[in-house]
């Protein structure tokens, strides 16, 4: 057994390759198993043909992708982009103050980080009822508005397409929250002492030192937004009464009453696809911005 | 469909998540396995004898809160069979489980429109009246539905109605017909199904066409008067919308019978009434799926489920109207079978066979309107 071992940790030391190879495998049979596969019968079922209980029959076809060009559909994948796009954009300046002031604490760092965290501890099936029982007609937020006298009649807050805003962005604001502090915590004070002692005012340091640095974190918080909240269907069948539809609740509906599963399919790879061109933007920003720029 | 979640349908749509989550991630195997070629029954196909030792063990799945308290238990008592209980939000979700290789249940719950698909699909096994005793306390009308004409493959369970939900309190005169929806003067008030079906059936029948339609010009026509309601809705609501009604947030609601008979027991100014143009009679069968492994027990439950006493209770539990005509004198609140008056108005709904991907274009056009 020791003999197993010392042989493994020689092997480990001597061939930084076959080191890479043992610490890869578990994750990578996982997504193999849990990511690659699945994600291969979508790919295959958006071109066979449709069974009418579900389901598919063995068989080719590109009817289903043809169809993901007709208006309607992009009509809604628009819709779809546009408000992912909006409330990662407000998710943003939602959390940029939030991560600012944790940095800035020192005492209460912990505390501030651990109520950003609170909402996991529920799902978000829950906190999105919850938002329901504030802000419907006879909700906390109007009755306390009507017994304060601010308004007579209820304001009409549920099921309205500000309402699915307001639940994608309070669903996913800490996931925009932890990455832009991440990097703030990694950003060195010398650099804004420096920047001051040079006679630069706050909103310039802000904007010549701060907000370059941590870029990154607010590229990265902001996939994280915007990716889940261009999947969702939850929110907008729950906040938006199902009258907002998302390009989710027709992959959802497909899979469901209509019975069409390689359509759902090939609308999940057109999702992916979009959600594809945003990740290469990315890279595409990473990259700009790593190319070292010439001095003055 | 038929929920009894009081507050909120929140298992419908939790179960939905779960549902396409289990799509695109675990259940590889269960979808490669996906029947792609299935025979069809044979045409004369005979029962198999369901007489014998009861296996120990029975899988029911069932619509949500569409049961009595101590069915299950009772059962359990008298048989000495061990019951394992599942429930689902809509009929599809059923549909996609029996496809992706049936999880063992023995027992299924399909809506009146889906058991022709079901049996043509070959999923369904033919039922062994030798054994279902109490057969004749059904009602007619439900067995010799061309559903499944004399019971076959499916035993009527039980009956409901699509129809108008309304706070006489809110409402400036009871509503009449499918026009309530769009009333300017109840805009923001009222809510409809979120079910394509259901909706766009209703403008259709608004119109004096058929729920079942596959003409495409009465179903554009239906589309958009649907788009011309919108507007007015204050939401797509299925089950959620009994909280709605109780708290008083909505007036007027498209629901079901026994849904709206839920929310009457805690809210009495609420009334149900079925339009004048029309609209949708259904009924819920027990089944057997093909893929069984205690057929003998799940026999043995729906003859159980036959007596008057057991359907009495579960009829007056869920709200909904027992298909067991020797049931309705043993309930409190008797729910009478449809009369002539009733059934001249509406109408079963048909699976739509081809037409199906049009209405589902139309439903995604009002949706997305």
């Amino acid at each position: 057994m020791t003999r197993f071992r010392t042989m493994l940790r020689d092997a480990l030391h001597r061939s930084p390759r076959f080191e890479a190879v043992v610490l890869l495998l578990p994750a990578g049979v996982w997504l193999a198993i849990f990511f690659a596969i699945p994600l291969g019968i979508v790919a295959t079922y958006a071109f066979r043909p449709r069974h009418i209980l579900g389901g598919v029959y063995p068989g080719w076809t590109t009817v289903h992708v043809v169809r993901l060009v007709e208006p309607l559909y992009l009509v809604v994948l628009q819709r779809s982009v546009l408000l992912s796009l909006v409330a990662t954009l407000l998710a943003l300046i939602v959390s940029y103050p939030i991560a600012l002031v944790i940095v800035r604490a020192t005492r209460w760092r912990a505390l501030l980080l651990f109520l950003v965290v609170l909402p996991f501890w529920t799902s978000f099936l829950v906190r999105t009822y919850a938002t329901i029982f504030l802000i419907r007609d006879t909700g906390l937020i109007n009755h306390l508005l009507q017994a304060v006298g601010v308004i007579r009649q209820p304001l009409r807050m549920l099921y309205t397409p500000g309402a699915v805003l307001f639940g994608l962005v309070t669903g996913f604001v800490p996931f925009m929250v932890l990455p832009i502090y991440a990097s703030l915590e990694k950003l060195d004070p010398a650099l804004l002492e420096a920047a001051e002692a040079l006679g630069a005012p706050e909103w310039r340091r802000f904007v010549r030192v701060t907000w370059p640095l941590t870029l990154p974190g607010v590229v990265a918080g902001s996939m994280l937004v915007f990716v889940p909240a261009l999947g969702s269907f939850l929110t907008s069948d729950l906040l938006g009464g199902a009258k907002v539809e998302l390009i989710g609740n027709l992959v959802q509906n497909q899979f469901t009453s209509a019975r069409n599963w390689p359509f759902g399919s090939a609308l999940s790879l057109l999702l992916l696809v979009v959600v594809m061109i945003g990740m290469l933007a990315r890279l595409r920003l990473d990259r700009t911005r790593t190319r070292p720029r010439r001095g003055t | 469909m038929r929920e009894g979640c009081r507050a909120l349908g929140s298992r419908r749509e939790f179960l939905r998540a779960c549902l396409q989550g289990g799509l695109s991630l675990g259940t590889a195997s269960a979808l490669w396995s996906c029947v792609t070629r299935r025979e069809p029954p044979p045409v004369d196909e005979r029962p198999r004898s369901a007489a014998g030792p009861l296996e120990h063990d029975l899988r029911i799945f069932n619509w949500s809160d569409y049961i009595a308290a101590d069915t299950i238990s009772r059962f359990e008592r008298e048989f000495g069979v061990r019951v394992t209980y599942d429930t689902y939000e809509s009929n599809e979700e059923m549909v996609a489980k029996l496809v992706a290789g049936g999880d063992g249940y023995d027992i299924v719950a399909p809506t009146g429109y889906l058991v022709p698909v079901l049996v043509e699909g070959g999923l369904l096994q033919p039922l062994d009246h030798a054994v279902l005793t109490n057969w004749a306390n059904l009602v007619p009308l439900f067995v010799d539905d061309e559903a499944d004409r004399g019971g076959r493959y499916a035993m009527p369970y039980q009956w409901g109605t699509t129809g108008l939900a309304y706070r006489r309190d809110l409402v400036a005169a009871s509503p009449r017909g499918w026009a309530v929806f769009a009333d300017p003067s109840l805009r923001g008030a009222v809510t409809m199904l979120d079910d394509g079906r259901e909706v766009l059936g209703a403008m259709l029948k608004w119109r004096g066409h058929s729920v079942n339609a596959v003409d495409p010009r009465q179903l554009e026509r239906a589309k958009e008067d649907a788009l011309l309601v919108k507007p007015n809705l204050r939401a797509y609501l299925s089950a959620t919308v009994k909280g709605q009604l109780i708290s008083g947030d909505v007036a007027v609601a498209q629901l079901w019978s026994g849904d709206t008979r839920q929310a009457q027991l805690e809210e009495e100014r609420i009334e149900y009434t079925v339009p004048a143009e029309g609209s949708v009679l259904f009924t819920d069968y027990l089944a057997v799926p093909r893929s069984a492994p205690n057929r003998r027990a799940a026999h043995a439950f729906l003859n159980y489920v036959l007596r008057p006493a057991v359907a009495a209770e579960i009829a007056e539990q869920t709200g909904y109207g027992p298909a067991n005509g020797a049931a309705i004198a043993l309930m409190p609140h008797p729910v009478e079978p449809p009369d002539e008056e009733l059934l001249r108005r509406v109408e079963f709904q048909r699976d739509l066979g081809p037409a199906t991907d049009l209405w589902d274009r139309l439903w995604t056009e009002v949706k997305a309107g």
